[in-house]
């Protein structure tokens, strides 16, 4: 049994997608299998976003976008298959996901007839890319303190504050920005969702060099930056519900394309561990043996989410997946390097050229911290799902 | 395979909750503990008979609700949550066996209130898959069988024993009835009260032939299923009965589950239990519908299942404080399920070996 269950034409359909890949990466792109993605995100900017393009043309972007003037609106089942066989054929990590998974849900949900005409179709064809302006230096599992403000001056708002952890800012187009448009407004209340383009004199952008010597996040500074008028999605002071509304996206498409770059990870590591004579030891073969058994439980957990009746069987989804990878991952890091033996202690090159079992082991601690904390996520099953007061004394 | 509970699972479900809230409370199972038999006899025809929940999965020209295994497993869940004292699980395991092995002369009355057991374990071994000594020679009239079972799970009330024995060839698995000549057997104490274990001794017993070493290992691994279902409801309602706990008792002036530090632990036991389950409604689906898979995930969800109970019982004892170290309380009836299922059929460890393969080692 593989996968969840599909429909006539789901094979096909495969078929469609795995030989395009295929062609694609065999091709122009070959160079670009196993480029970029988490921890890898300086990697071949140019070809990505050719790539990108590319992935426009074809119609590869959007697919599940439920508006069919903009996108393919593909069932559930073809949406996991496209993930899956993109992982499976190791293409590159994508430059525009922000904006396609992110962005463009939020558009079709709370935007204008005018803001998705104007803003999807450079979204669709893979030209135009967009980040996240949500946490600030004190605003960061308390996302609700945001202190960026924006102020209405005639035809436009015009925003001074600070965003970090901005992953891939340097290479964006657009923003959407949480600011505050309240003056005095606290929490929840007087936030909204504006749109902004990255080329201007007022915003500046600052890559944060991470623990692996490399840069995806960045801070970014607004100045005096300006959006136009119109550009709120959403009704001003309704930034905080539209915001959280993008959390609620997430239906778990990608997980099991995800999971298919984990399993290959620790094959990987699998095979080390054969050859160097770690598997020998039956105390590092047993941590091999259970991360794949949960490596199984994710998978099994992924399709029961993916179910008809998921919404009432697992409304806990996107907390427990969080929780489960995460935690997975940092483990596979610390095993990667249990693998290595004293050689994990050598890097492969001047002047920090990190192996890719460093890279896993260093840049995977933030899984843990980044897109909900493990501690924000155990609030939030502690609250909502298991109805336990919050901590306030 | 749609592993989300379907609108008739739940109805399935909440039918056998609400009747096992009604008849099989913590005094009722204290009760059965109690008693010699180790259950409630008019429960047992009423789950049985009336309701038909052991023939859930047996075609229904057998007399079966011609179900299949993963609505086995939803009753399975409810049943563990209610540490049901009652042959339920080992009769379910004997049914889906003979079933899918052909041995259809039993099944009637397996629908019907007669207990069935799996006798797979011998004296003495620790091997997992066990190691099986027990002789099955060719007599006159069929096939006789000769050795001993060790612990066998509801062994001493079962009307139809499913026994695994080497024949000329290799190991098989044998029907023996619960009457038949040469079978004796002696009830084992258990520390898992709600449980009944015997030990068997067979001089020449017969035996009717169900299959070869497939039919033994399919055996092994429906009863690795089931009782992963049954660990994933005794760990639901156990950390349910915690949280109730968290929500409601206060000290310091707050209720505890105001505290960061007990809230973190509910969440994180609630994660694990939850893809525990999912594992083990995916195993559930495999003895249904691919059962080529299950000599893979039928540990796996043992393995994973008999963890997170035993990982959500410890929390339990310790996060009901004193009370859990109460006889009166049920805390200790969940960790000792717990204890009972993670050291029977297959350690933790012997599981992970048997993976070993799988995990690409």
């Amino acid at each position: 049994m593989t996968g969840i269950a599909e429909a006539p034409g789901d094979a096909a359909f495969r078929t469609e997608i795995r030989d395009w890949l295929e062609t694609q990466l065999s091709g122009d792109f070959a160079g670009l299998r196993g480029s970029g993605g988490p921890g890898r995100e300086h990697e071949q900017l140019a070809e990505r976003a050719a790539w990108e393009r590319r992935l426009g043309e074809a119609g590869w972007i959007g697919i599940g976008w439920p508006d069919a003037r903009y996108g393919r609106a593909l069932s559930l089942a073809q949406q996991v298959i496209f993930h899956e066989e993109y992982a499976r054929a190791a293409a590159p990590g994508r430059l525009g996901h922000i904006g396609e998974q992110l962005l463009a849900p939020t558009l079709l949900a709370h935007g204008s007839e005018e803001q998705k005409q104007r803003f999807l179709p450079g979204v669709g064809s893979g030209e135009v890319f967009w980040c996240q302006g949500y946490s600030e230096p004190d605003a960061g599992s308390d996302l609700a303190n945001v202190g960026t403000r924006a102020v209405l001056d005639g035809d436009r708002w015009v925003v001074t504050g600070q965003k970090i952890w901005t992953s891939l800012a340097h290479v964006s187009d657009w923003c959407f920005v949480i600011a505050r448009t309240e003056l005095g407004s606290k929490r929840h209340a007087g936030l909204s969702f504006l749109l902004l383009p990255m080329d201007q004199p007022g915003i500046t952008v600052r890559p944060i060099v991470q623990l692996t010597g490399t840069s995806e996040f960045n801070e970014v500074f607004f100045d005096g930056a300006v959006a136009a008028a119109g550009d709120v999605v959403g009704e001003a002071g309704n930034g905080w519900r539209v915001a959280m509304s993008l959390l609620g996206f997430e239906r778990g498409v990608s997980t099991l394309g995800q999971q298919i770059g984990f399993a290959r990870e620790l094959e990987t590591i699998t095979e080390r561990a054969r050859v160097n004579g770690a598997a020998d030891d039956p105390v590092l073969a047993d941590r091999i043996v259970s991360a794949w058994v949960d490596l199984q439980v994710m998978r099994h957990t992924a399709l029961r989410t993916l179910g008809a009746d998921a919404a009432r069987d697992a409304p806990w989804a996107a907390n427990v997946s969080k929780l489960l990878w995460a935690n997975w991952h940092r483990r596979l890091g610390e095993l990667a390097m249990a693998v290595e033996g004293p050689a994990a202690a050598v890097t492969s090159g001047l002047p920090y050229e990190l192996t890719d079992e460093q890279r896993l082991f260093l840049f995977s601690r933030a899984d843990t911290i980044y897109g909900g904390s493990n501690e924000v996520q155990r609030n939030v099953l502690a609250e909502r799902h298991l109805g336990l007061p919050r901590d306030r004394a | 395979m749609d592993l989300s509970l379907s609108e008739e699972q739940r109805d399935l479900r909440d039918a056998v909750r609400s009747m096992l809230a009604k008849a099989a409370g913590s005094e009722a199972v204290r009760a059965a503990m109690a008693a010699p038999s180790g259950r409630d006899d008019a429960l047992w025809r009423q789950l049985t008979g009336e309701l038909g929940l052991t023939g859930l999965a047996v075609p229904e020209e057998l007399g079966g609700a011609g179900a299949t295994f993963a609505e086995v497993a939803v009753v399975l869940e409810e049943v563990g949550a209610a540490l049901l004292a009652a042959p339920y699980t080992s009769t379910v395991v004997v049914a889906e066996v003979l079933a899918r092995f052909g041995d259809a002369a039993f099944l009637p009355a397996l629908v019907d209130g007669a207990v069935g057991a799996l006798a797979l374990a011998e004296p003495g071994d620790r091997s997992w898959p066990p190691r099986i000594g027990c002789a099955a020679a060719r007599g006159a009239e069929g096939w006789l069988l000769t050795g001993s079972k060790a612990a066998v799970p509801d062994g001493g009330a079962a009307d139809v024993l499913l026994v695994a024995a080497v024949d000329d060839r290799d190991d098989a698995l044998f029907a023996v009835a619960g009457d038949a000549p040469g079978l004796a057997r002696v009830d084992v104490p258990l520390m898992d009260q709600t449980r009944r274990a015997a030990d068997l001794a067979l001089d020449g017993v017969p035996a009717v032939r169900v299959g070869g070493a497939d039919a033994a290992a399919f055996a092994r691994d429906v009863a690795a299923v089931a009782a992963a279902c049954e660990a994933v409801g005794t760990g639901r309602r156990a950390l349910e009965r915690t949280v109730d706990h968290l929500r409601t008792r206060v000290q310091f002036g707050r209720v505890l589950g105001s505290f960061q530090a007990l809230r973190h632990r509910a969440a994180d036991l609630f994660t694990a239990v939850e893809a525990a389950a999912s594992t083990a409604r995916y195993a559930a689906g495999v003895v249904a519908t691919a059962p080529e898979e299950l000599p893979v995930v039928a540990p796996l969800a043992k393995l994973v299942c008999a963890q997170a109970l035993s990982d959500v019982a410890a929390e339990a004892l310790q996060l009901h404080g004193g009370i859990a170290i109460t006889w009166e309380h049920d805390a200790h009836l969940w960790f000792k399920r717990a204890a009972h299922v993670q050291h029977t059929g297959g350690s933790p460890e012997q599981l992970r070996r048997l993976l070993a393969p799988a995990a690409g080692l």
